[in-house]
This record gives C-alpha cells, sequence and structure tokens, in this order.
C-alpha cells in the first residue's frame, strides 16, 4: 500500500520487489485489499505475457493514510513510554 | 501498549524501506527527459505550420505523450502522475505554467504579429524549462521516497 499510495498503477513484479515477499503472500495480500475495495487489480498482456497491474482506490488510500497516522501515534506513544521509564 | 509500539516502529521502518526501494525503482535516464522535452518542442512548431497540419503537429505530442507512458509502464512496471499530491505537484505545476505561457506567447506572436522566428527561440526556451522541470520533478520525488514518514 505504501508503494501504491505514490504511484497510479504498479506491476505485481515491482510490487513483489519493494516489499520483498514472495508471490504467493504479495497475491493473497492483494486479493484481500482487492475484496476490501482498497485496490483494484486488473490483468494486462505485455510482449505477450500476462501481467497484474495493482491501482489504489480512494477509499483505500484514505485506509492507508488513517493507518499511517495510527502507526504514528503508536510509536510517539512507544517513545514517550521508553522516555519516562528511563527517567 | 509495550508489545504494540516496537510493531508500530517497525511497520513504519517497513514502509520507508518500501520508499526508499521505490526511489531506486523510479531511476529515470536522460532519454526519458529528453523524449519528453522534443515532445515540448514539436508543439511549439505547431502555431508556424499551415493551419491543415498544425493539428497533426498538435495530434504528435499527445500521441508521444502516451507512448512515454506505456515505455514508462515497460521500463519501470508503475506509472506515477506527474501531477500527484505531493511535493512534485510545486515542480509540475510551475512547469505547466512557464511552458503554457511560453505556448501562448508563441502562438500570439507568430499567429496575430506573423513573427514566425520567435517560435524558435521560444521553442528552445521551452524545451530547456520541461528538460530540467523533468530533471527536478525526479529529482524531488526521490527526495520524497527518501524521506521517513515517520
Amino acid at each position: 500500500m505504501a508503494v501504491l499510495a505514490e504511484v497510479r498503477e504498479a506491476e505485481f513484479a515491482l510490487l513483489r520487489q519493494t516489499t520483498s515477499v514472495s508471490d504467493s503472500v504479495l497475491s493473497k495480500h492483494l486479493s484481500a485489499l482487492g475484496e476490501a475495495d482498497y485496490v483494484k487489480l486488473r490483468k494486462a498482456s505485455v510482449d505477450g505475457r500476462v501481467r497484474t497491474w495493482a491501482s489504489i482506490t480512494r477509499a483505500g488510500r484514505a485506509a492507508f493514510k488513517g493507518h499511517v497516522a495510527e502507526l504514528r501515534r503508536l510509536a510517539d506513544a512507544a517513545a514517550s513510554v521508553e522516555r519516562i521509564a528511563a527517567e | 501498549m509495550n508489545t504494540e509500539a516496537p510493531s508500530a516502529a517497525e511497520a513504519l521502518a517497513f514502509i520507508d524501506q518500501s520508499r526508499a526501494k521505490l526511489a531506486a525503482a523510479s531511476e529515470t535516464p536522460v532519454s526519458r527527459h529528453l523524449a519528453f522535452a522534443g515532445l515540448i518542442a514539436l508543439l511549439f512548431a505547431s502555431p508556424v505550420l499551415p493551419l491543415e497540419w498544425r493539428f497533426v503537429a498538435l495530434l504528435i505530442p499527445l500521441v508521444g505523450v502516451a507512448l512515454i507512458v506505456r515505455w514508462d509502464r515497460r521500463r519501470m512496471g508503475m506509472f506515477i502522475n506527474g501531477y500527484r499530491a505531493g511535493r512534485t505537484r510545486w515542480v509540475a505545476l510551475p512547469v505547466l505554467v512557464v511552458i503554457e505561457a511560453l505556448y501562448a506567447l508563441s502562438y500570439w506572436l507568430v499567429v496575430e504579429r506573423h513573427t514566425n522566428w520567435a517560435a524558435a527561440p521560444l521553442a528552445v526556451v521551452a524545451t530547456v524549462v520541461a528538460y530540467v522541470g523533468s530533471v527536478w520533478w525526479c529529482d524531488v520525488f526521490r527526495r520524497e521516497m527518501l524521506g521517513s514518514v515517520a
């Protein structure tokens, strides 16, 4: 989602490369995100080979933005707790 | 909270890693910048041409843009919208405004004032603006992707 939030559309191989996960894990995640309407998937033939292209939806973008904000909040809270504990 | 906190920091670090890989994957060859600048140069040739050829000259950059998009998809496995939200928009919009202003000036000078020679220097300026703008856009995008989301 971090990659899809920055591009119009990305091919499966690029997503695998940037996330460093296996084909099956990525495929499973993309399917789940597609079912949640966070990601739109399409198949397109390039040089005679069918490839999967993914793009983020408006709902997906909003959900990812909220997710990152929540991660930041949690990370900041953890840093505060660690700081207090150290004092 | 302690069990959640490291995973939140890790997740943010993972997002940063993915964005850094995206920055690396978005490396753009000089030929791509030249292709974009060349299309802008062609656009500036249109007012000088006879009316019937003017539309053809306008059509070529449109087809060219479609071919560049196709090339990006094949080369990088992705397409990034030039007008995407983010810091790059502050590059794309001024470059667009400058090129449009130069084109309007060129069109006016050639069509209204019949000073055809003016198209050449304005085309050169616009081509340089397009090339520098393209390089600048890519640089800003890479720096944005290499910045942390945390």
